[in-house]
């Protein structure tokens, strides 16, 4: 096999390869022996033609078809291998020559990783990012958060419905004057106030007493979702049945005790402290990377293969749609209400993906140069670490994710490589502002 | 009595793992007290997990109609079968899906002695018992559901 490498551009080259005319006959001679046993060809039993008259039958050209593509498939990634390329995505094949008794030579252009000239990467300055101590006005919001989330609801005896307060209710709803489906429900709690029924009806409910029955008219706004109701005037016939108030308890040693393992509020208001300290050294450390990263990333030219482009860009868009099916929609409807076409999303996220697709290939790089690899132990505890993130079994991690474990390798790579980076960066101490 | 508002979908601290309660203290007991109050308050509930009144703690109250059950750090040790039926949620009102979920659980957890026992269920129980240990892990039946309305 020879093999000439022609680069089109940085990123794209085209393999021709010469295939000896032995290795071609031999090809040939499998082929003919596929092909035999499938056609009938007349006065010959199934697979006794011999490989004239099978030629001379179908064509020489489905032969050979059938020979190119194994053929093909055995010399092309060996090219790729003795000429030192890193393809990315399929090739395009291209036929030169293909006879009998000749060489088989056929050009495949394809993507490839491009070199890279790296700069100086070791020894980045950059001033260190000092995480911000947490204040207590952002200690206090966290307690305030807790507390919201604690409102219990007391009774309140012989009172007047007031804004604010909860209702039990039951009520009927009437259009001109016979009740209609699904506007009656029984013992219904709602918060006076909230906005939740159409306006109106929660304002004109102040005032009731425990036990009333009230009157009241509402219309239904123009907008209303079920357009038999949509504006029309209405009546609802409402009971008080009882009346609640929110209460909230007190931020004190027993509200500590409540809600954490601690025993008084300053040891509470200290862990806070210290997850909100960790969570702002966290970022400051990602903040650090991502400014690492970028710094030596940006002023090298790379023509990224497209195909890399195109990969990432997938897996966004897939990403993207699980995040909205997290809230409830899903990527047509999300086209639908913005208006935007699959076009117009790739071009959105194209950016993004090429400036992913670019750091990677800078710091596949470095790692190559530097030998930095993944181990056994790395996967192993990417793994556990998955499993406590998802709050799976380790075993049913390691089970779901064959399909997923490259990616894990590669994520970890180049985390392994930022490291290398810091490691190796000149970090000075942030001068004080 | 203390009935607490129940927690909606939306609030992060439902997404939380909720920490697992070291010593069972006079507050623990406090806390089983108004998650009781509060379920039985619903009226519709046959469950709750401390999360959905705002405690980040792994603790849940149970009543399938066959009296109170209080697990503290409950965990699901075995679960055979499965069966799809109908949930819903005090934290996700006003919708049910179909859920598919072990037929039958066995369930070790703390009493508030502070004593560890073990619970075998099926039916209605165990799918309770799976709901709101879900809590605790911050799952939503939602999550799980293979088709809502």
């Amino acid at each position: 096999m020879k093999v000439s490498v022609e680069k089109l551009q940085t990123n794209l080259v085209t393999l021709e390869v010469e295939v000896e005319e032995q290795q071609v006959e031999e090809a040939l001679e499998k082929a003919y022996w596929q092909v035999v046993k499938k056609v009938n060809i007349p006065g010959f039993r199934k697979g006794k033609a011999p490989r004239q008259i099978l030629e001379a039958y179908i064509g020489r050209a489905s032969l050979y078809e059938e020979a190119l593509d194994s053929l093909v498939n055995q010399t092309y990634p060996e090219a790729l291998k003795d000429s030192n390329l890193e393809a990315v995505g399929q090739p395009r094949v291209e036929i030169v020559q293909i006879d009998s008794g000749m060489p088989l030579i056929y050009k495949a252009t394809v993507s490839v990783i491009p070199e890279i000239e790296l700069p100086p990467y070791k020894g980045i300055e950059m001033e260190e990012i000092v995480a911000e101590e947490p204040t207590e006005e952002e200690i206090q919001n966290v307690l305030n958060n807790y507390q919201k989330r604690m409102a219990h609801l007391e009774s309140v005896e012989n009172g007047t419905l007031d804004n604010g307060h909860i209702a039990q209710i039951d009520f009927i709803g009437y259009l001109d004057g016979v009740p209609f489906e699904g506007g009656a429900s029984q013992d219904y709690s709602l918060e006076i106030g909230s906005n939740t029924f159409i306006p109106g009806f929660e304002e004109q409910l102040v005032g009731m007493q425990i036990g009333e029955e009230r009157e009241i008219e509402v219309t239904f706004p123009e907008e209303y979702p079920q357009p038999d109701l949509a504006g029309k005037p209405s009546t609802f016939k409402v009971t008080l049945k009882e009346i609640k108030r929110k209460e909230y308890p007190a931020i004190d040693d027993e509200f500590a005790k409540d809600i954490s393992e601690f025993e008084t509020l300053e040891e509470l208001k200290a862990d806070i402290a210290k997850n909100l300290r960790e969570k702002a050294q966290n970022s400051a450390k990602g903040e650090l990377r991502e400014r690492i990263v970028e710094n030596l990333v940006s002023p090298i030219e790379v023509d990224v293969p497209e195909p890399m482009v195109e990969e990432r860009l997938k897996e966004m868009i897939t990403k993207f749609a699980q995040q909205l099916s997290i809230q409830g929609t899903t990527l047509e409807q999300y086209m639908q209400y913005t208006g935007k076409s699959a076009e117009d999303l790739f071009t959105q996220f194209r950016p993004q993906a090429a400036e992913w697709a670019k750091t990677t290939l800078v710091l596949e790089a470095i790692a190559r140069t530097e030998n930095i690899t993944v181990t056994e132990e790395d996967v192993e505890e990417r793994i556990t670490r998955a499993s406590q993130e998802f709050g799976m079994d380790r075993d049913d991690v390691s089970k779901s994710i064959d399909n997923v474990l490259e990616s894990f390798k590669k994520e970890i790579l180049l985390d392994k490589t930022i490291n290398f980076l810091i490691d190796n960066a000149k970090i000075t101490p942030a001068v004080e502002a | 009595m203390a009935v607490f508002e129940v927690i909606t979908i939306g609030d992060p601290l439902l997404r939380e793992k909720a920490k697992p309660v070291k010593k069972i203290t006079p507050n623990i007991i406090k806390l089983l007290k108004n998650m009781a109050d509060t379920m039985y308050d619903t009226r519709i509930g046959v469950g709750l997990a401390a999360p959905q009144i705002g405690i980040s703690k792994r603790v849940v109250v149970i009543d399938v109609g066959e009296g109170i059950i209080e697990l503290i750090n409950p965990e699901i040790i075995t679960g055979e079968g499965s069966e799809v039926d109908t949930e819903g949620c005090l934290s996700v009102p006003g919708v049910s899906g179909k859920v598919k979920r072990w037929r039958k659980v066995k369930v070790q957890a703390l009493d508030r002695h502070s004593k560890r026992f073990e619970l075998e269920a099926e039916g209605l129980l165990a799918r309770a018992l799976q709901h709101e240990i879900d809590h605790l892990e911050g799952i939503l039946f939602v999550d799980r559901a293979e088709k809502l309305n």
